[in-house]
């Protein structure tokens, strides 16, 4: 805890350090370049198809939502510059901001808001956002400037999802006829150049972008650099001026020294790693079993050795400053615990488990594997391809994966993709399907009121950290570095920088 | 079956040859640090101590600890073995079938020659790491099919020389006094004909047995070698060079120890060859 303090204070201290230099005055120009720490910047073009962090981060330059949240994780207007809810909660009034332009010069309203909606909503598009918008029931157009969305029953999470890129406001004249999108067109800071899958993604300045002074850089280039230390050359060397993730090993000596050459920001980390198991099949539908891998993980060891007490232990997502954080007990180690279980569920004598990982998630794999062996499993390490296993996944083909998810800002968001039998990242919990939890989540999304969600949320916690079906290892921390002449360069309390005060629109070039 | 001239000589010449003994030494060391050090040392290759880890050289772990604190000399050590085991297996097995196929095609020529062959050219056209690759992917990473994939890769270069080795051998006096006699074909070629191929398959297996280490280096520098942890040098190269930066040993010393038994092995090879290659002989007198 102490440590943890410490971290937290140098952190504050880097960011201080920065805030000392945004006294100046922003200019204009010049091309910013980022390493992305991926083989590719973005898995797509198409802001309603929307596959990972990257990809999230980089089509948020281009496309916007109605909704947006502000640093500190509200929910704030964006394109909408108002809105209200009915009192039955069925239906919502988005007043959209006036003048905003879409790249193509053409103004947006109200039409257009519709028909992004119904795009997400076709299954022909392949959106990961359609369960979440599935609830509406059909949208009106009231005039140029106010939208109604009618819902077939009360949801408390609609707006939650109707926030950023994911539900981005996009002009019809973009789509092909075949419905594919080749060329993004948004209302975003950035105007789309140029991609080429596994190579650069290019956007120029948009100058009529409807806030008033941003962005203030001429263009913005990605580029992927996955590995670790070609991407810490090209940031020291100039190649790039700006990187996501720093291995985490190099921290330790970076924190010390303040002559190392560029700006680095360490924060908490949303990104988990998880143990899925494979709940619909032996040994691992037997809860017994499942409970017998929580408590022989050791999970501050674990991000010892990954994150070089950089993460975080924890088993939910939600941080202390969130509304949604649940009541918890972290488990911990118990080896005794775990033999007891193991003998009642019949492995007394060693049970053979096959961890799956592809090769990003090998030495968290590495270290699950040596903490079961220690308690009494006889685990061995099969590296996968991602595009096989997450099919298997699918299937409920494997024993156990060690793989990662990120943040989520509803508790709906979260649990029912996750454990649900129709949620989209199911196969995420193992196939886990429990009635119980299904009836608990469908309740908490017609009740209006936080204060009885949350309870409800609670009870599906509990029931999860009794069932286990893919326990919390840790929270990787989430560290970016840029070069001196790169300012206001801002991430939001949990380090992400996509949002309505932060980002890449706010960054300017001081050269 | 005594030792042949060619064999002898070979014996004989080495003592001679500098760059032979080098290589020998060098193979030797690699060998008696593999199968020797994991009976002293007291540490586990595979047992992770993570609130030790990156630990510099000296103290009770000698040339320090890992990422996840496993001690290095130990992995070195056990990952020797690996790739001894990998070298000899795959070698002798290369020797085995590919002196088969050679000594077939060669000896009985037509049609059987020319199948043999066609399908020895078609192996032979793949990069070796490549089909390597593919196969260990089809296969899966266990130490079988990693054998299994080198010496698919291995066999064409025996077979072939072999093959032109024994055409040569069959024109020899001593067989055409053999075929007059009334010899069996098959007791010619295995008591007349190899005998006196074990030249230039000696210096072929010498030559292999470093491209099988380096294969298996490659595949689990790659991911596809042994899954984790077992302690393969390529693996550890590749997990180590993320720490470069911060504690170079693991990185370094698992390089280091590809290096020298390459280098071993491929010193004896080129000595061995220097002696049997007439032609190398006249080049250098």
């Amino acid at each position: 805890m102490k440590r943890t303090g410490l971290l937290t204070a140098t952190a504050l201290c880097v960011t201080l350090a920065s805030g000392a230099l945004w006294a100046d005055e922003p200019r204009r120009g010049g091309t910013l370049t980022i390493g992305v720490s991926s083989t590719t910047v973005t898995n797509g073009i198409d802001p309603h198809v929307i596959l990972g962090d990257n990809t999230v981060w980089a089509l948020s330059q281009i496309g916007e939502g109605l909704l947006h949240f502000d640093a500190n994780m509200n929910i704030v207007p964006w394109l909408a510059h108002s809105y209200s809810i009915s009192d039955d909660g069925l239906v919502y009034t988005f007043e959209l901001e006036q003048g905003v332009k879409f790249h193509n010069g053409r103004e947006m309203v109200a039409e257009d808001v519709k028909f992004s909606l119904e795009r997400i909503l076709d299954p022909e598009t392949g959106s990961r956002r359609r369960q979440n918008l599935e609830i509406i029931d059909r949208i009106e157009v009231v005039d140029d400037q106010i939208v109604e969305v009618h819902l077939q029953s009360a949801f408390a999470p609609f707006l939650a999802n109707m926030v950023g890129v994911w539900a981005a406001v996009i002009p019809p004249e973009s789509v092909n006829d075949d419905g594919t999108i080749t060329h993004p067109v948004g209302t975003g800071p950035f105007r789309f150049n140029n991609y080429d899958m596994g190579e650069n993604l290019t956007l120029d300045r948009f100058d009529d972008y409807w806030r008033e002074d941003v962005p203030y850089v001429d263009s913005v280039v990605m580029t992927p650099v996955s590995d670790d230390a070609a991407r810490m050359v090209a940031l020291r060397t100039g190649a790039v001026d700006l990187i996501t993730s720093v291995p985490a090993q190099l921290l330790p000596s970076l924190m010390a020294n303040d002559d190392r050459g560029f700006e680095l920001l360490i924060s908490p980390g949303t990104s988990w790693r998880m143990a899925t198991m494979n709940t619909t099949r032996a040994p691992f539908d037997d809860v017994r079993v499942r409970q017998a891998v929580d408590l022989a993980l050791d999970r501050e060891e674990l991000m010892l050795a990954r994150t070089f007490g950089f993460g975080h232990v924890d088993n939910q997502i939600w941080d202390e400053g969130s509304v949604w954080r649940m009541e918890a007990n972290l488990p911990q180690r118990d080896l005794g615990r775990v033999s007891e279980l193991l003998e009642e569920a019949g492995h007394g004598d060693g049970l053979d488990i096959t961890i799956e990982a592809r090769s990003l998630y090998l030495d968290d794999a590495q270290l699950v594997q040596s903490q079961l062996n220690e308690a009494g499993f006889n685990a061995s390490i099969v590296v996968s391809d991602w595009a096989a296993l997450a099919e298997r996944m699918r299937s409920n083909n494997f024993d156990m994966v060690v793989a990662a998810a990120g943040w989520y800002a509803d508790p709906d968001g979260r649990y029912a993709r996750f454990y649900t039998p129709e949620g989209p990242a199911n196969f995420y919990a193992g196939g886990y399907d429990n009635p119980e939890v299904t009836e608990l989540l469908d309740e908490a999304r017609r009740l209006n009121d936080n204060d009885q969600r949350r309870a409800l949320y609670q009870q599906v916690f509990d029931t999860l950290q009794h069932d286990v079906p893919n326990p919390i290892l840790y929270f990787a921390p989430n560290t970016m570095a840029w070069s001196h002449d790169v300012r206001d360069f801002r991430t939001d309390r949990q380090g992400g920088f996509s949002n309505a005060e932060t980002g890449l629109k706010y960054v300017w070039l001081d050269r | 079956m005594s030792l042949s001239p060619e064999l002898r000589t070979l014996l004989r010449r080495m003592w001679r040859s500098k760059l032979a003994m080098i290589g020998l030494v060098l193979v030797g060391f690699v060998i008696a640090f593999s199968l020797l050090l994991p009976l002293l040392m007291p540490f586990d290759p595979v047992q992770m101590n993570v609130r030790n880890a990156l630990q510099p050289p000296g103290g009770a772990h000698l040339l320090g600890t890992d990422h996840f604190g496993r001690d290095l000399l130990t992995r070195l050590a056990y990952g020797g073995i690996i790739s001894l085991q990998v070298g000899f297996a795959v070698t002798i097995l290369s020797v085995v079938v590919g002196v088969g196929l050679g000594a077939l095609s060669g000896f009985v020529g037509g049609a059987t020659d020319a199948v043999i062959m066609r399908l020895m050219d078609a192996l032979m056209a793949f990069p070796g790491l490549l089909l390597a690759i593919a196969l260990v992917a089809v296969f899966g990473g266990t130490m079988g099919a990693i054998v299994l994939a080198l010496t698919i890769v291995g066999v064409p270069r025996f077979a072939r020389v072999v093959r032109a080795t024994v055409m040569q051998r069959k024109e020899a006096d001593y067989v055409l006094a053999a075929v007059a006699l009334g010899k069996r074909p098959w007791k010619i070629l295995v008591q007349d004909i190899l005998p006196n191929c074990s030249g230039p398959i000696i210096v072929q297996a010498t030559l292999k047995f470093p491209g099988a280490i380096l294969g298996e280096a490659g595949l689990s520098f790659l991911g596809l070698g042994l899954p984790p942890p077992a302690p393969s040098w390529g693996r550890m190269l590749q997990e180590s060079r993320a720490f470069m930066e911060v504690a170079p040993g693991a990185a370094i010393l698992s390089g280091l120890a590809i290096f020298i038994t390459v280098l071993g092995f491929n010193l004896l090879g080129d000595g061995i060859r220097d002696i049997l290659d007439p032609r190398a002989k006249h080049a250098r007198s």
